[in-house]
């Protein structure tokens, strides 16, 4: 009951904050609004929970500041023009009058029972989640949950390449919050969590392709990671990935509505400040994503006035500050310093010069081109041959198209940069992380791809009966 | 133009057949792995939940979390000739189950230890080097978990 209240309290900042974030009231579907609102309003609550805890406030004290907060927003909201009013994104009377559409909806509803069933029966069998979850989320939330004002003390004294505390504590914070509120460490906490995540970013997908194209599309870019089969094994081990490419992708389609039209929408370039703040407060690269969005956006000069795109950038910069605050705090307080970082110095020259290693990671690269997905047969081919006949739009969502698709680009180059000069064993680190890191961008690439894609075919239309 | 649309429509229409086929095999062969557990789903519940490895182990901890009323710093000793994936795992479960307690497995020698001997279960008080220098036995819980103190 106490967890449902944690997550209730969670959805309602969540909600409150997209209501003031969507001044427009028929852009955006419930379908859209619900997965965004959730993952968000969780973030939120683990920024506020390690802050004030950080500060010497008690737990009672931090849920009356949630409280206190969600009456303030309640407020803005009132105050605002109006309440938002989603459109309705599912209707009977349009699905059976296009079969293809009911045909995609009924796969994707049988694909996302399916899903949940999965992750049902594999988080039964492994409740604690795997390795990454049990020694570095759920292990640090245990210490928080446990010894609420001295973790930050203990984390300090942790064994920095054991226990890697010094990754950031978005899943560790909501996880110790909720069991704080129930007064137990259940573990379901943690798997509802991940089952939240993971499902979001599937619903975030599907309703934000079928905003920006249409229903069909959206079906399809849902269907894509629902049939995915290691996407939801990734889910119910109940890794961070999810989490932080959940946050990549709501960075990116904040990014693509603020742009839409003819003016830029602060508002939301705010929102996709939060989310990208969010995204390094769940995983370290997050903060390699934050650097990319800032460096992605510069090739927009070419189509922009410098002035315009400096306030652009300024309102998103505002957004994620004091989550950056918090994560710069933890990072020179508390925790020790990252393993990779502090194993710099000459011998990074070395690798850098090392061209077997450039080979090795190519050749990983390579291969992941084959199996990413775990797909009995990998259906890229068909999403490049869809690129390659019916072409790229560049008329609608041209800065977004290409921030975002520079997003992609420099992020691979940075995860490439990364495996060259790491200190662990080049396989071991390539063997244990790739595939987790492709996945974190994975969301992200099909909503650019089928936002790039032209829509030439009578097929993905609608039918619009007089 | 006429013609090319046609050709575009066409080719997109075998796209998305193709695709709707790619999906529904991989559903259809996701679903197989899993028919069991779909067919029976009350049963696998209660064969599953809560006798997972990770769950069995942390039982043999239940006693142990009681004697650590505060956060304490412990040095951490695991089998001899244990190899490093078992190890690693045995060491980290230590740890998960006694947070807040910081369990270090350093060179720096704690006034107190804990043994985890998942296998041999004892250790000889003969040969044993931290018994032969200052440290006893503060509890032995007969399950490979012993705890020492100088």
């Amino acid at each position: 009951m106490m967890f449902l209240f944690s997550i209730g309290i969670s959805f309602l900042l969540g909600i409150l904050s997209c209501h003031l974030f969507f001044k427009e009231k028929k852009e955006i579907t419930f379908h859209f609004l619900i997965n965004l609102s959730l993952p968000l309003g969780i973030g939120i609550s683990s920024v506020i929970f390690i802050f004030f805890n950080l500060l010497g406030f008690n737990f009672f004290s931090i849920v009356l500041i949630e409280i206190a907060l969600i009456i303030f927003l309640v407020f803005k909201v009132k105050n605002s023009k109006g309440i938002m009013n989603p459109r309705e994104g599912f209707s009977l009377n349009k699905l059976f009058q296009n079969p293809i559409l009911l045909l995609f909806t009924a796969l994707y509803f049988y694909a996302w029972l399916m899903d949940v069933g999965i992750f049902y029966f594999d988080s039964i069998k492994q409740p604690h989640g795997l390795w990454d979850a049990f020694n570095y989320w759920n292990l640090k939330a245990k210490f928080i949950s446990r010894a609420p004002s001295d973790w930050a003390f203990l984390f300090h004294q942790m064994i920095s390449d054991d226990f890697h505390p010094d990754y950031p504590l978005l899943q560790t914070g909501y996880i110790a919050h909720c069991w704080l509120y129930i007064k137990n460490e259940s573990v379901w906490v943690p798997i509802i969590f991940c089952f939240i995540f993971t499902f979001c970013t599937i619903g975030l997908l599907a309703a934000s392709v079928s905003i920006f194209t249409n229903k069909i599309k959206g079906l399809i870019a849902g269907l894509i990671l629902l049939a995915t089969p290691f996407y939801m094994t990734m889910g119910d081990s109940q890794y961070a990935d999810n989490t932080v490419g959940f946050f990549y992708l709501a960075t990116i389609v904040l990014l693509t509505f603020a742009r839409r039209g003819t003016t830029v929408k602060p508002q939301l370039l705010i929102a996709a400040g939060i989310t990208a703040g969010l995204s390094a407060w769940s995983k370290n690269e997050g903060l390699l994503f934050i650097v990319c969005l800032f460096c992605s956006q510069l090739t927009l000069l070419f189509f922009k006035n410098y002035r315009e795109l400096f306030v652009e950038l300024k309102y998103l910069f505002f957004g994620m500050l004091p989550i950056l605050i918090l994560i710069v705090y933890y990072k020179i307080s508390i925790a020790p310093p990252n393993d990779i970082v502090n194993a710099q110095g000459a011998q990074t020259f070395v690798k850098l010069a090392d061209y077997s290693r450039y080979s090795t990671v190519f050749k990983w690269y390579g291969e992941q081109l084959g199996t990413f997905g775990k797909w009995v047969l990998n259906p890229w081919w068909l999403f490049l041959f869809g690129i390659v006949y019916n072409g790229i739009s560049l008329k609608e969502n041209k800065n977004s198209l290409i921030s975002g698709f520079t997003i992609i680009i420099l992020m691979v180059t940075g995860f490439f940069f990364i495996y060259i000069i790491t200190p662990l064993d080049l396989v071991f680190h390539l063997s244990t992380s790739i595939h987790r890191l492709f996945f974190q961008l994975f969301p992200t690439f099909i909503f650019i791809y089928f936002l790039a894609i032209k829509n030439n075919t009578a097929f993905f239309k609608p039918k619009i009966v007089a | 133009m006429k013609i090319k649309a046609q050709h575009i429509t066409i080719f997109n229409s075998v796209l998305l057949l193709i695709l709707l086929c790619v999906f529904i095999w991989q559903l259809y062969t996701t679903y197989i792995k899993y028919e069991e557990k779909f067919g029976s789903p009350v049963r696998i519940t209660k064969q599953d939940y809560g006798n997972d490895y990770i769950t069995l182990y942390g039982n043999r901890f239940e006693e142990i979390k009681k004697i650590f009323s505060h956060p304490a710093h412990l040095s951490y000793v695991g089998e001899a000739n244990e190899d490093f994936a078992a190890g690693a795992l045995n060491y980290v479960l230590t740890q998960y189950y006694l947070a807040p307690n910081l369990i270090l497995k350093d060179k720096v020698v704690r006034d107190t230890i804990i043994y985890n001997l998942y296998n041999s279960l004892k250790i000889d008080p003969a040969s044993n080097y931290y018994l032969n220098n200052g440290w006893h036995i503060v509890k032995d819980f007969n399950n490979g978990l012993i705890v020492l103190s100088k």
